[in-house]
């Protein structure tokens, strides 16, 4: 499955990364950096009784920014600060999260050795099992929820 | 193949054991995660980890595992500069960082003493494989897209190492905030790291991610870990040796 594919990967790969270079910009001029995740607003619509727009739900929230209780992640804490703007749910941030803690910026310019470079792609295929970064999604609704029953009126 | 989920330590764990007719050896190895989160997580009253902050136990008193655990911690802060403390700003310790990897390494080992050779044990996307799996042919696994998990982006086959993740959410600050400007490929989206066993990979992953974009390097200049390092444009970064994992 993995063989013959370099001449694939030298017309590809261009291409693919024309694509994301391309996704990212249009991204950045109309919202986030990069595009958001959409498990994220999964766990937005699960957590938060809320129609956002002219429409909205019977929530009403009071403009401010809400920092949301320390949730626990098991190997840390999850805390979310959320921005309301008229009325609505403007920003979500993660204020703490476990792999953030006790970090300072120290690193120094050592000379990063040559490393081969990819554009990512969907890839096909069965697999056993994957792998990825986790975050409780329950501690971070739970601080989201938090800081929502603080903006409500 | 038996695969079984559990909830434990507030994450989803799988365990897939090829060979087995039934769930025991499944069940000792959620009951072993089960002891440890109870005995490790600072957030339950009771805990270990909670008595040493309270100072109910000490260093000269505590279980032979969290020696094991401290030592750990202090070996792994020396060999990733500080990047890697269990020590919080407010002078309580937090061993869980740690303890994941450890908590998955130790399940394993318990596998294998009882007789368990292809399996994998899986807790929230960090992976300890033996064997083969059922179609004995080598475990494969996929890394997710930190931008679209229902997409895999790279298959990889660790064999009988350990692979784990970090990313995405911790800086989450910096991905979901339309108003900064973070310059491009500031950002690492995630880092999968392939190490000796899982505990390496996951202690390793944890701490290279905090280290930002110089972090590949670091897994570059450790002779045992390999790693695929992903940025907010979807560019991946691989470590020298890391394609030898990306083949059967």
């Amino acid at each position: 499955m993995q063989f013959g594919t370099a001449q694939v990967r030298k017309i590809v790969l261009p291409i693919a990364f024309v694509a994301a270079s391309g996704g990212y910009v249009f991204a950045d001029k109309v919202w986030l950096t990069p595009p958001p995740k959409p498990d994220l607003y999964d766990m937005l619509e699960a957590a938060v009784p809320f129609t956002p727009g002219p429409d909205a739900g019977p929530v009403t929230f009071v403009d401010g920014v809400y920092r949301g209780p320390k949730a626990d992640a098991y190997y840390g804490y999850v805390e979310v600060v959320a921005t309301v703007r008229d009325g609505r749910l403007a920003e979500v941030r993660v204020a703490h999260s476990p792999k953030s803690s006790s970090v300072s910026t120290m690193i120094n310019g050592r000379a990063m050795p040559k490393l081969r470079r990819e554009a990512i792609a969907a890839q096909s295929g069965y697999v056993d099992f994957v792998t990825g970064a986790t975050l409780s999604s329950k501690a971070f609704s739970e601080s989201l929820i938090g800081a929502l029953q603080d903006a409500a009126k | 193949m038996i695969r079984l989920n559990r909830d434990i330590m507030g994450m989803p764990v799988t365990i897939g054991i090829v060979g087995v007719v039934d769930e025991q050896l499944h069940e000792l190895a959620f009951g072993c995660l089960r002891e440890i989160d109870r005995r490790f997580s600072p957030y339950k009253v009771g805990s270990e980890v909670a008595d040493l902050n309270a100072g109910k136990v000490t260093v000269e008193t505590c279980s032979r595992d969290m020696l094991e655990v401290l030592s750990l911690a202090a070996l792994t802060s020396s060999e990733t500069h500080g990047y890697f403390d269990i020590r919080r700003p407010d002078g309580r310790i937090d061993p869980s960082g740690l303890v994941k990897g450890w908590a998955i390494r130790k399940a394993a080992r318990l596998l294998v003493a009882n007789g368990a050779t292809d399996f994998f044990v899986d807790a929230g996307g960090d992976v300890q494989a033996a064997g083969l799996n059922e179609e004995r042919r080598p475990w494969r696994a996929g890394i997710l897209n930190p931008f679209d998990t229902t997409q895999i982006v790279k298959h990889v086959y660790p064999g009988t190492h350990g692979v784990a993740t970090s990313g995405t959410y911790a800086r989450g600050a910096h991905i979901y905030d339309p108003l900064r400007g973070t310059a491009v490929g500031d950002t690492v989206a995630s880092l999968t790291v392939i190490g000796p066993d899982v505990f390496e990979a996951d202690r390793f992953a944890t701490a290279a991610f905090a280290m930002g974009e110089a972090g590949i390097g670091f897994i570059e200049t450790h002779p045992v870990l390999e790693a695929y390092q992903i940025d907010a444009r979807g560019l991946a970064t691989m470590t020298t040796g890391f394609d030898a994992f990306a083949r059967p």
